[in-house]
């Protein structure tokens, strides 16, 4: 949203510290999850050897892991969307049949309706569904992989009210070997109005239309001034982080 | 005057113990502060201005977005507008967006932009700070400097969005090249290509992408990002 000729408000806002603002949830995770969560944002020579260090240490014990991943979602604040994400890409990570549960928890719990009605870009069931459609994806790992019961739970979640969640069970499915069988089924599940779920194209970032000369979007005054860019890195900023093996 | 809290949050998931401390370095805080000329009294009060590189606080969490946004493309300083909006985007942010100011907010919104005035400026409010993660944040500076080159939301929300149905803030199409175009292409290079980050930030940005792609448009484009 944008506003025209707004005047500046005459005070500042002040913002205060609660007792303990850093979330706590974690501290009372075991070293395991707290290890991988610190290693999924590290960058570095030696960060991907972290990483993959720290998510053999966390599926080791794949059911104990998921139940400690389940007792910091339920512990950590609601709105908290960065930490439960992080909770619920870890379950995923995990690629194991033991965090199928968890994870459909996550997709099957309802979506808490909005406090107030979201006034511009920030939504609590914008947040909400993208935790359902990360534990999705998880899921539809563990039904690429053969598991049943994963693809129920796709299924199940083609009944859900949520768009995205449709359309990431969807695509979820679509990468399963009994996709050609279930597409009638599928289909049926899904609104009229919302059958082209099924033929979303997925491009590379550079086949859709880009923004051809930007420059055009600048405002009069923006076109006016030249900025100068940012400050050359110093020395010693890891440039890339080799990604985590994927699926 | 408003009164607000620091909500829970957790620095290492939202990104900010990696960014926080890479945005800790006073030439970046210092052409940062300058170029995007911040509001100098908004960001008193507890919002950061005396402890800039804690990541506990509001302004340490913006630098850390700019810092993103500023330093994701592999060859950062290529960053003309013939370029991909990975390269560009930082550039577009920096010739658009000034005035940059800190507010409570009333938790319905992430940022907003008044444009037209002397007192043009874009605010930003608890939720940018504290429930988006640091891409999340950046997209969110790139959404509104497309409000800040004049372009607004010209649909209503579809039947199907997440977002209030039937009430205006949404863009019509992918090709009216609007904010949320503008938001969604960014988070999709970031996935596709960003550097100096993490897989988790990369997935991250593509499941925003994906839920705007889903519920930000009147029509929806037709695809989307695996």
């Amino acid at each position: 949203m944008s506003a025209d000729n707004v005047p500046s408000p005459s005070t500042d806002d002040a913002l205060s510290h609660a007792e303990s603002s850093q979330s706590q949830a974690v501290s009372r995770t075991s070293a395991a999850i707290s290890n991988y969560l610190r290693a999924a944002v590290q960058v570095g020579d030696d960060a991907e050897e972290n990483y993959q260090r720290a998510l053999a240490d966390l599926r080791r014990y794949p059911e104990a892991a998921t139940v400690q991943l389940a007792a910091a979602y339920g512990s950590v604040h609601a709105h908290d969307y960065p930490l439960r994400w992080a909770l619920v890409f870890a379950a995923g990570e995990l690629k194991h049949q033991s965090a199928l549960a968890f994870l459909s928890y996550v997709v099957e719990t309802p979506i808490p309706p909005e406090p107030r009605e979201p006034s511009h870009g920030f939504s609590i069931v914008g947040e909400e569904t993208i935790l359902r459609t990360t534990a999705i994806e998880a899921i539809g790992h563990l039904a690429s992989e053969g598991s049943d019961d994963a693809v129920d739970t796709l299924l199940r979640a083609l009944k859900q009210p949520s768009i995205s969640i449709r359309r990431a069970a969807v695509q979820a499915l679509r990468e399963t070997k009994r996709f050609r069988n279930l597409r009638d089924r599928i289909r049926a599940e899904l609104p009229p109005d919302q059958h082209f779920l099924l033929t979303l194209s997925t491009p590379r970032v550079d086949r859709v239309p880009q923004v051809p000369d930007p420059r055009r979007f600048l405002s009069e005054q923006a076109r006016s001034i030249e900025t100068e860019p940012a400050p050359t890195l110093p020395g010693g900023v890891p440039n890339t982080r080799k990604p985590p093996r994927r699926r | 005057m408003a009164n607000c809290t620091v909500p829970a949050h957790d620095n290492n998931s939202s990104g900010d113990s990696l960014y926080g401390s890479r945005a800790c370095w006073q030439a970046f805080v210092d052409w940062c502060w300058n170029t995007h000329s911040f509001n100098y009294d908004s960001w008193h009060n507890g919002f950061g201005y005396d402890d800039c590189c804690n990541s506990d606080l509001p302004l340490s969490r913006t630098f850390a977005a700019f810092w993103l946004l500023n330093y994701s493309a592999d060859d950062y300083n290529n960053d003309d507008y013939s370029n991909n909006m990975l390269h560009w985007g930082r550039h577009y942010v920096r010739d658009q967006m000034h005035d940059v100011t800190a507010r409570c907010g009333d938790g319905t919104a992430n940022a907003t932009t008044f444009t037209g005035g002397s007192n043009s400026r874009v605010e930003l409010y608890l939720p940018f700070f504290y429930q988006r993660d640091v891409v999340g944040r950046a997209a969110t500076l790139v959404h509104e400097s497309r409000h800040f080159g004049g372009k607004s939301h010209d649909a209503n929300f579809p039947s199907w969005s997440a977002f209030p149905v039937g009430k205006s803030g949404a863009d019509s199409s992918w090709d009216y090249q609007g904010a949320w175009m503008f938001d969604v292409l960014y988070l999709w290079w970031f996935y596709a290509a960003g550097a100096r980050t993490t897989t988790a930030l990369q997935q991250s940005a593509k499941q925003r992408g994906n839920i705007l792609l889903d519920n930000a448009f009147a029509s929806h484009p037709g695809f989307t990002i695996t």
